[in-house]
C-alpha cells in the first residue's frame, strides 16, 4: 500500500497552513473588539458583524452582486443546455470551432473584457446598466457553465434515450423525462459554479460599474484601496462563512471535486 | 406468412458496408438468434429493425406493415440494451410502467400489469428499488421487464446478457427462454456466444462482415455447417484441405496430407480444393488394426467432464474430444489408431 | 454501442444560435471595438483623434516605463510559475496517496479556496503582511526584521500573494494528470528494482509532466493578467499590465493607450496559451492520445 512518509506528511502540514493561514487571520480579526486591525486577545466581539447591517453602501452593493450573479448564471445555463446538446449530439462542419469560440472567453484576461465592454457601452450609450453589468456576466461565466453541462451531457447514457423512444415516447417526453433528469446534476453544478464566479467578479466588473451598479468585490476593493478597516474582514469573513456553505451544497447535488476541477 | 421480414437490407458507412443485402423472415413467436463476431454487423441489424439506425436500402416488415420508415416510438417494439439502459432517476416500478404511461394506459391497469410482470422476472420485492441498488442480473431482469411490459410484437436483445458472470449467464439463459415460450414473444437475439444462440434459439443466422452466411435451426447448423467459418465460430472443429482423387457411388475419395479420407458424396459439383470439417467428438480411438489412420498423441488437456487431445496424423494435425467415462485414458507420445463414421465428414465451402 | 452523431446542419445552429447572437454581440463587437480604439490617437484636451496610427504601439514598445511594467508582470508570473510547480506538483502528489476520507477533505480544503473571492484572500494577505501584520510581528519578535519592515507593497508579497490565489489550479492539473497514471506501474517500477526516487523521477514524473505544463500555463497567464491582487498588495508604485490598463482608463483617461496595453496583454496571453498548447500536444500527444 501506497503511503506518505514523514517528510511528506511536514510538507503537506505547512501547505495547508499556508493555504489556511490568510483566511484564518481574516476570521479571526473579525471578531476584534478594537476600531483598528487586531487579533482579538480580549475577546470576541461582534461589533465588526453589527456594524455590516448599518453600512448600507455594502448592503446595496450584496443585492447588487446577488441579482447579477442569479441573472447571469441563469442566462449562462439556459443558452449552455441546447449549445451543449448541438456539440454532444451532432456532427457538423465548425463544430470545433464553435466550442472554441464559446470556451474563449476562458483565455482572454478580465482587464481586457472590462476595457472593452466599458468601450462597447460607452459608445452605445448604456454605461452602468444593470442588464449591461448581467450580459457581460455571462460572458465570463458561461465557458464554466458550458464545460460541466457538456461533460454532463456527454456521461449521458443514450442507450436510457433510445430505450425511452423504443417504449413509445416522443422526442419532447424524451427530453423531459429522461434527458434533462439525467442531465441535472451537471446543469446544477453549473448554475452554482457560475453564480458564485459572477458573484466574486472584479477585475472586470470594476470598469463597467457605475455608482448605483456597484457590486460587492468593487465595493470591497474600492474600500481596501482607501483603508484597511475590521469591518471589511468581518464581510470578508460573512462571505467566506457562506462560501463554504454553498461548498457544502455543491457537494450534495453535484461533488464538489468534479466542480472545482471544472474551474481549472 | 411470417411475422418479421427483412428484405435486402443493406447499411453503409460512407464506402464502408456495415450490414449487406439481409433477407431474413422470422414466424411469429419464433427465437432468432443473430450470432458472429464482434464488428459483423448485428447490433446494426437489430438497430435498423428498432428504427434507431436508417437502412441505405430495403425494407422492414412487421406483421404485414412495412415499418422502415416508422420512428422508434411507433414501432411498438421491446428492447433490451447490453448496457441496459435503465433510467437511473426512476425506480424499478417507475422503469417498467413508463411504457404503458406512454401508451395512456390506465394507471389502475398499468400498477397491475407492472406486478404481473415483475413477478414473471422475480422481483416483486425490488419494485421501490432503484437500478443502482440492483445487481447485475437484477438490473438485466428490470430491463427485461420494462420491454415485455409492454407486450412488443417483437422483442429485440442486443447481448443482453454479455454483462453477466459465466454460472449467473447459464441460468438466466434458461429463465429467458421459458419467459419467451409462455409469452410466446418473436425474438431476436444477438449474441457473439455460440452456446449461447445454440441453448436458446429456434433458429440461428450467422453473420460474417456484414453478410448473413447461414441460417438454420440449432442442430443443423451445427452438424451441417455450410462454410468453414460457420464450423468454425459454432462449435470446435477439424478443418481440412484436400484435392478430389476420386468420385464414385455417392462417394468421394479426398486426399489430405498423406491420406486418403472417403466422404459421403453430398452432390455439388467440385473444382479447385475440397474443404472437410469433422467436429472433434466425432473421431473416436481405435486399435490399430482396425483403425482409418494412425495418430500420435502430442498433448492430452483435461477439462473435467472431457478430455481433448491434440493429434499429429498424416492428414495434418486433428483435435479430438473424448468423455470421461471414468476409463483408462491414453497418453501423450501415445500411438494410437482412429475412426469415425464417414458420414460425419462435411464438405464445406472455403473462406471467400 | 455503435455511438454515431446525428447529422445536419442547421438544429446545432439553431440550438446555437442564442449563445451565438450573445458572444457575437457582446464578445465580439467590444473587442474588435478596443483593437480599433487601439489605433485612434489620443490629445489630453481633445480626447480621442479620428486618425489612426500605431503612434501608442509605438509609444508602448519604445517608453522604458511600460517595458519596465511588462518586464515585471512577465517576471512575476514566471516566478509565480516556478514555485507553484514546485510547491503544488508535490502536494497533489501527496494528496493521490492520501487515503480517504482524509484525501477528499484535503482536497476540499486545498481547492476549495479557488471558489472564495479574490479580493476577500488578497485582504487575508495584506492582514498578514501588512506592518501590523501577524507575519511581520512574528519576524520583528523573532528579531529577524527591523520594527516597520513589512512585505506589504513589495514585490515579494505579491509573490507570496499570487501563489496563494493561483497554486490551486497546479494542484488540480497534476492531480487529474495522477489520477490517470495506472496504479500499478508504481508497483512494476518498484518490482523491476528501482528505488522509490527513480521511480517518482523516471516513471511518475514523466507522466504527470502534461499535467505540470497544462497547471503553468494557466498559472502563468492568470499571474500576466492578474490585477486584484497587485493592485491591492503591490499598491500605485508596483504596477503591472493590468492595473496599468486600468489606470489609463480611469485615472489618465487615455483610452487609446489603455486599449493598447490591453490588446497587448491578450496577444502575449494567447500566444502563451497557443504555445504551450503546442508543446504539450506535440511532446505527449503519441504518447498520451
Ligand atoms: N455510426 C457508425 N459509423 C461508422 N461505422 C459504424 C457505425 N456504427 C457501426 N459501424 C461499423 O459497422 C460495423 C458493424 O458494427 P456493429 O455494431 O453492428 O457490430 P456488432 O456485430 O454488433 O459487433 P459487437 O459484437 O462488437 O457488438 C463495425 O465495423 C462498426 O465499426
Ligand atoms: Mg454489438
Amino acid at each position: 500500500m501506497k503511503t506518505n512518509g514523514t517528510p511528506a506528511l511536514i510538507f503537506h502540514a505547512l501547505f495547508v497552513a499556508f493555504i489556511l493561514a490568510p483566511l484564518i487571520v481574516i476570521c479571526l480579526v473579525a471578531f476584534t473588539d478594537k476600531g483598528y486591525m487586531s487579533l482579538p486577545t480580549d475577546g470576541l466581539s461582534l461589533r465588526w458583524f453589527r456594524a455590516i447591517l448599518e453600512n448600507q453602501d455594502f448592503i446595496d452593493a450584496f443585492w447588487v452582486s446577488l441579482y447579477i450573479a442569479l441573472g447571469s448564471a441563469t442566462i449562462a445555463l439556459v443558452v449552455s443546455v441546447p449549445v451543449a446538446l448541438a456539440v454532444v449530439r451532432y456532427s457538423f462542419p465548425g463544430r470545433e470551432g464553435l466550442t472554441a469560440f464559446f470556451l474563449s472567453p476562458l483565455m482572454i484576461p478580465h482587464v481586457v473584457l472590462g476595457v472593452s465592454f466599458l468601450r462597447f457601452f460607452t459608445e452605445i450609450g448604456f454605461t452602468g446598466t444593470m442588464i449591461g453589468l448581467v450580459l457581460t456576466h455571462v460572458i465570463i461565466v458561461m465557458p464554466y457553465a458550458l464545460r460541466l453541462v457538456l461533460a454532463s451531457t456527454a456521461g449521458l447514457d443514450r442507450d436510457a434515450e433510445k430505450a425511452a423512444s423504443s417504449l413509445g415516447a416522443t422526442g419532447w417526453t424524451v427530453f423531459h423525462r429522461i434527458t434533462v433528469p439525467l442531465i441535472l446534476p451537471g446543469v446544477a453544478g453549473g448554475w452554482v459554479l457560475a453564480f458564485i464566479t459572477s458573484f466574486d467578479e472584479l477585475t472586470m466588473t470594476v470598469f463597467v460599474a457605475s455608482p448605483s451598479t456597484t457590486t460587492l468585490p468593487v465595493r470591497m476593493y474600492h474600500h481596501i484601496a482607501q483603508t484597511v478597516d475590521p469591518l471589511i474582514a468581518s464581510i470578508s469573513a460573512v462571505l467566506i462563512f457562506v462560501t463554504l456553505l454553498l461548498m457544502i451544497v455543491l457537494d450534495r447535488i453535484y461533488g464538489l471535486d468534479k466542480i472545482l476541477i471544472g474551474k481549472g | 406468412m411470417s411475422f418479421l421480414h427483412l428484405q435486402g437490407l443493406v447499411k453503409k458507412y460512407g464506402d464502408f458496408t456495415a450490414v449487406e443485402k439481409m433477407d431474413i423472415s422470422v414466424e411469429k413467436g419464433e427465437f432468432l438468434s443473430l450470432l458472429g463476431p464482434s464488428g459483423c454487423g448485428k447490433t446494426t441489424t437489430l438497430q435498423m429493425i428498432a428504427g434507431f439506425t436508417v437502412p441505405t436500402e430495403g425494407r422492414i416488415i412487421i406483421d404485414g406493415k412495412d415499418v422502415t420508415e416508422l420512428k422508434p416510438n411507433h414501432r411498438g417494439l421491446g428492447i433490451v440494451f447490453q448496457s441496459y439502459a435503465l433510467f437511473p432517476h426512476m425506480t424499478v416500478a417507475e422503469n417498467v410502467i413508463f411504457g404503458l404511461e406512454m401508451r395512456k394506459v390506465p394507471k389502475k391497469e398499468a400498477r397491475q400489469r407492472v406486478a404481473e410482470v415483475l413477478e414473471l422476472v422475480h422481483l416483486e420485492q425490488f419494485s421501490q428499488r432503484f437500478p443502482k441498488e440492483l445487481s447485475g442480473g437484477q438490473r438485466q431482469r428490470v430491463a427485461l421487464a420494462r420491454a415485455l411490459v409492454i407486450k412488443p410484437n417483437v422483442l429485440l436483445l442486443d447481448e443482453p446478457l454479455s454483462n453477466l458472470d459465466a454460472k449467473l449467464r447459464e441460468d438466466m439463459q434458461i429463465e429467458l427462454r421459458e419467459i419467451q415460450r409462455t409469452l410466446a414473444t418473436t425474438t431476436i437475439l444477438v449474441t457473439h456466444d455460440q452456446s449461447e444462440a445454440l441453448a436458446m434459439s429456434d433458429r440461428i443466422a450467422v453473420m460474417d462482415k456484414g453478410r448473413l452466411v447461414q441460417i438454420d435451426d440449432p442442430l443443423n447448423a451445427y452438424e451441417f455447417p455450410q462454410s468453414t467459418f460457420v464450423s468454425n465460430f459454432l462449435g470446435k472443429t477439424n478443418n481440412l484441405e484436400g484435392t478430389l482423387v476420386g468420385r464414385s457411388d455417392g462417394r468421394m475419395q479426398v486426399r489430405v496430407g498423406d491420406g486418403v479420407l472417403d466422404v459421403r458424396d453430398t452432390g455439388p459439383s467440385v473444382d479447385g480444393p475440397v474443404h472437410l470439417s469433422i467436429r472433434p467428438e466425432k473421431l473416436h480411438f481405435a486399435d490399430i488394426s482396425k483403425a482409418r489412420i494412425t495418430a500420435r498423441i502430442q498433448t492430452r488437456v483435461f477439462l473435467g467432464n472431457h478430455f481433448m487431445f491434440h493429434l499429429d496424423t498424416p492428414v495434418g494435425r486433428l483435435l479430438l474430444t473424448m468423455e470421461n467415462s471414468g476409463d483408462a485414458v491414453k497418453g501423450e507420445n501415445e500411438e494410437v489408431g482412429l475412426t469415425w463414421n464417414p458420414g460425419e465428414i462435411r464438405i464445406v465451402q472455403g473462406d471467400r | 454501442m455503435a455511438g454515431g452523431k446525428l447529422k445536419g446542419v442547421l438544429p446545432p445552429y439553431l440550438l446555437s444560435a442564442p449563445a451565438l447572437v450573445l458572444y457575437i454581440a457582446l464578445l465580439g463587437t467590444p473587442m474588435i471595438m478596443t483593437f480599433v480604439l487601439s489605433f485612434h490617437a489620443f490629445d489630453f484636451n481633445k480626447g480621442i483623434l479620428p486618425g489612426f496610427g500605431f503612434s501608442n504601439y509605438w509609444e508602448v514598445l519604445s517608453d522604458s516605463y511600460f517595458h519596465e511594467i511588462f518586464l515585471r508582470t512577465f517576471g512575476l508570473a514566471l516566478i509565480v510559475t516556478v514555485i507553484c510547480v514546485v510547491i503544488g506538483a508535490p502536494e497533489a502528489y501527496v494528496l493521490s496517496r492520501m487515503k480517504n476520507p482524509w484525501r477528499s477533505i484535503f482536497l476540499v480544503v486545498i481547492l476549495g479556496p479557488l471558489l472564495i473571492s479574490v479580493i476577500v484572500r488578497t485582504l487575508g494577505w495584506a492582514l498578514l503582511i501588512g506592518s501590523n501584520g501577524v507575519v511581520s510581528k512574528t519576524l520583528q519578535s523573532m528579531g529577524l526584521i527591523e520594527e516597520g519592515f513589512q512585505l506589504m507593497f513589495t514585490f515579494s508579497g505579491m509573490v507570496i500573494a499570487l501563489v496563494h490565489v493561483l497554486v490551486p489550479f497546479m494542484v488540480i492539473s497534476v492531480w487529474a494528470a495522477l489520477q490517470k497514471l495506472d496504479p500499478a506501474v508504481e508497483h512494476a517500477g518498484m518490482s523491476l528494482g528501482a528505488s522509490q526516487f527513480t521511480v517518482l523521477r523516471r516513471i511518475v514524473f514523466p507522466q504527470v509532466m502534461p499535467g505540470i505544463l497544462s497547471g503553468s500555463m494557466i498559472v502563468f497567464a492568470l499571474t500576466a493578467s492578474a490585477f486584484a491582487t497587485p493592485a491591492i498588495i503591490g499598491g500605485r508604485r508596483l504596477k503591472v499590465v493590468a492595473t496599468t490598463a486600468y489606470d489609463e482608463f480611469l485615472n489618465t483617461l487615455n483610452w487609446p493607450l489603455g486599449a493598447t496595453i490591453a490588446v497587448l496583454l491578450l496577444i502575449a496571453n494567447v500566444l502563451i496559451i497557443f504555445s504551450y498548447n503546442r508543446l504539450i500536444e506535440r511532446k505527449y500527444a503519441q504518447v498520451f492520445g
